[in-house]
């Protein structure tokens, strides 16, 4: 499959500004260190997840991509092409949609809005009238499209931004928070869309820059670990776990356990987190648990359980979710 | 491309103003008070013959409506770019604006669009003003000098204005250019008096002020039908203003639009 983007070992230093005196004394101001040597590749086609705690470096990320934000160091290619070298070539492969929902002119309507930027994308004046009607109704919001703006709410608005990105027919997209602010009801409309429709249905490929993992979950095929402006681990979600965290998550199915068990197995050296559901060790409860050496610590675990009179019904090893992933990541950074 | 996009700039400012419906109306209802200042002016002055405004035929009526005229529409040329820049910055569309295949300068000539013609039709209001007031009729008028002095004008405002929109896109706010030029404009470039009433090192001031020029040959080619070849004095200052400045304010928004990249602040405000 062909890498439509690809990142190699690149930086970005922001100058800390607090104040006018960081202006005038600009050589002795000091730096924030947003990417550090970031290297990755993005497959054309599917959903791309970038993703990482707030402050980890997504925006900055998808920014350099559009050429917003010029890299310190490091070479971005989109399609082949370098971003820093072609700008404008650059925008004709891809649109950078963000949640934020005041780029759009609230006094104007959803389709003044979009006319307005077809004309600035360059769409010949013979067509944006269709090609308006044709995002709107993509965007399921073709009922809304003469309604000023500031009267949608905010998941139409995150919708015309979106279509907004769509006029400009680029090959990828780029989501920075899409549901940002959105209930959640909301929030599984737009993903819904996102995959049915923009990925499906018309074939783009997206980036998504998140923190949402349940988002990141339903969306995207491969995802890329951002932690402090460096990547922590970039493939499946199901091997991005296993990459980041050695340790093996279990469940251990109960039919009795008695209370003094749970201390014992807590005791265990290389048995972690341990957890039962429900808490008060009724019957057919879980025990959630994870071991540094599955082979020798499960085992053990069992053995525990059953000297001190449980019953176990059944053994098996569940995936890491992103969220576990996230967490780890940010608890090992702290 | 450039027409079409500058007049996509200028219909989304035109549905953007009317959407608000009474800032509109006062607007438009504001453009009665010039007629109101200029008629009591009128019943103040019409009568009196002053002196140190003979060159320019003696009506300080007449001499005040050119004044205000060139203030207002150098003072428009001046804030409108650095205005919209401000605006598109606080609403997060700039980054979206500069993602989409338009040349900054054509954002910067679409923003000022609306802006101008709004200025031109005050412009217009003020003339009409004086034509029912005073009877002022610009009979003598050499209209090409005229053009071509508001032509200068509005490129020398023009570049200062693209020079203060770079100090907003590096500084977001402080731009302390626009607000020093208005104000010396309004107090010492002969807008309400003639500049030689002033003190001598105040009008050696004066003449460092572009509008001080616009205004001086505005007013002589509008009121005395002065030909080109005598505004010489005026124009040529004006020209040399057009030729430095604008280079220079174009290389300083470059400039500026890099070190937005550099810092990653096109966002911020």
């Amino acid at each position: 499959m062909t890498d439509v983007v690809v990142l190699e070992n690149v930086h970005k230093r922001f100058p800390k500004i607090s104040g006018y005196k960081d202006i005038a004394l600009f050589w002795r101001r000091s730096n924030i260190f947003a990417l550090n040597g970031v290297s990755m590749a993005v497959p054309a086609g599917g959903a791309f997840g970038i993703l990482g705690p707030n402050g980890a470096g997504k925006t900055t990320l998808l920014k350099i991509l559009t050429g917003l934000v010029l890299p310190t160091a490091g070479t971005v290619k989109i399609g082949g092409i370098d971003v820093t070298g072609h700008p404008e070539r650059i925008r004709q492969k891809l649109m950078y949609v963000t949640g934020e929902e005041r780029t759009l002119f609230w006094r104007l309507t959803g389709r003044q809005n979009l006319k307005f930027y077809a004309s600035l994308f360059e769409i010949p004046r013979s067509q944006n009238r269709r090609m308006v009607d044709e995002v709107l109704t993509i965007v399921n919001l073709e009922e809304f499209a003469d309604v000023p703006v500031m009267k949608y709410s905010t998941g139409m608005k995150h919708r015309l931004a979106i279509a907004r990105g769509l006029l400009a027919s680029p090959d990828i997209l780029l989501l920075d928070e899409p549901t940002r602010s959105l209930d959640p009801l909301s929030a599984r409309r737009l993903w819904a869309f996102i995959k049915d429709v923009l990925i499906s249905q018309l074939g783009r490929t997206v980036l998504i820059a998140t923190h949402n993992m349940e988002e990141a979950s339903y969306l995207c095929s491969r995802v890329a670990i951002l932690d402090k402006g460096l990547i922590k681990a970039s493939d499946t979600i199901d091997r991005v776990g296993q990459q980041l965290i050695n340790r093996s998550l279990y469940h251990i199915e109960l039919d009795t356990l008695p209370a003094d068990a749970i201390l014992k197995i807590q005791r265990v050296s290389g048995v972690h987190d341990v957890a039962l559901s429900p808490p008060n060790g009724r019957p057919e409860s879980t025990l959630e648990l994870s071991v540094d050496d599955p082979k020798a610590h499960i085992p053990q675990v069992v053995e525990l359980i059953v000297q001190s009179g449980g019953r176990v019904t059944h053994v098996s090893q569940k995936q890491r979710s992103l969220t576990d992933v996230i967490l780890a990541i940010s608890e090992s950074s702290n | 491309m450039t027409l079409d996009k500058l007049y996509s700039f200028l219909w989304r400012d035109w549905q953007q103003a009317r959407s608000y419906r009474l800032a509109f109306l006062m607007q438009s209802v504001g453009l009665a008070f010039p007629l109101i200042g200029i008629f009591f002016m009128a019943r103040l002055f019409n009568n009196v013959n002053v002196d140190a405004i003979e060159e320019y035929g003696g009506s300080y009526v007449e001499f005040l409506i050119v004044g205000l005229m060139v203030v207002s529409y150098s003072g428009t040329a001046l804030r409108s770019f650095t205005g919209s820049l401000r605006a598109a910055q606080v609403t997060g569309s700039l980054e979206i604006l500069l993602l989409t295949p338009t040349k900054l300068s054509t954002m910067l000539f679409g923003w000022a669009l609306y802006p101008l013609i709004r200025s031109t039709l005050f412009l217009c209001v003020y003339v009409l003003g004086g034509f029912i007031v005073v009877g002022l009729s610009f009979s003598n008028a050499n209209v090409g000098a005229a053009v071509l002095t508001l032509g200068l004008t509005v490129m020398v405002m023009g570049s200062l204005g693209l020079f203060a929109a770079s100090f907003t896109l590096a500084f977001k706010q402080g731009d302390p250019f626009t607000a020093i030029l208005v104000l010396a404009a309004g107090m010492f470039s002969g807008t309400l008096y003639p500049v030689n009433v002033l003190p001598g090192w105040l009008q050696a001031v004066a003449q460092a002020l572009p509008q001080t020029h616009a205004i001086e040959a505005m007013r002589l080619s509008l009121l005395r039908g002065y030909p080109i070849s005598d505004l010489a004095s005026d124009l040529i200052p004006l020209a040399i203003y057009a030729i430095v400045l604008l280079p220079i304010g174009i290389l300083s928004l470059r400039l500026a639009m890099h070190q937005a990249r550099v810092d990653g602040s096109l966002g911020h405000y």
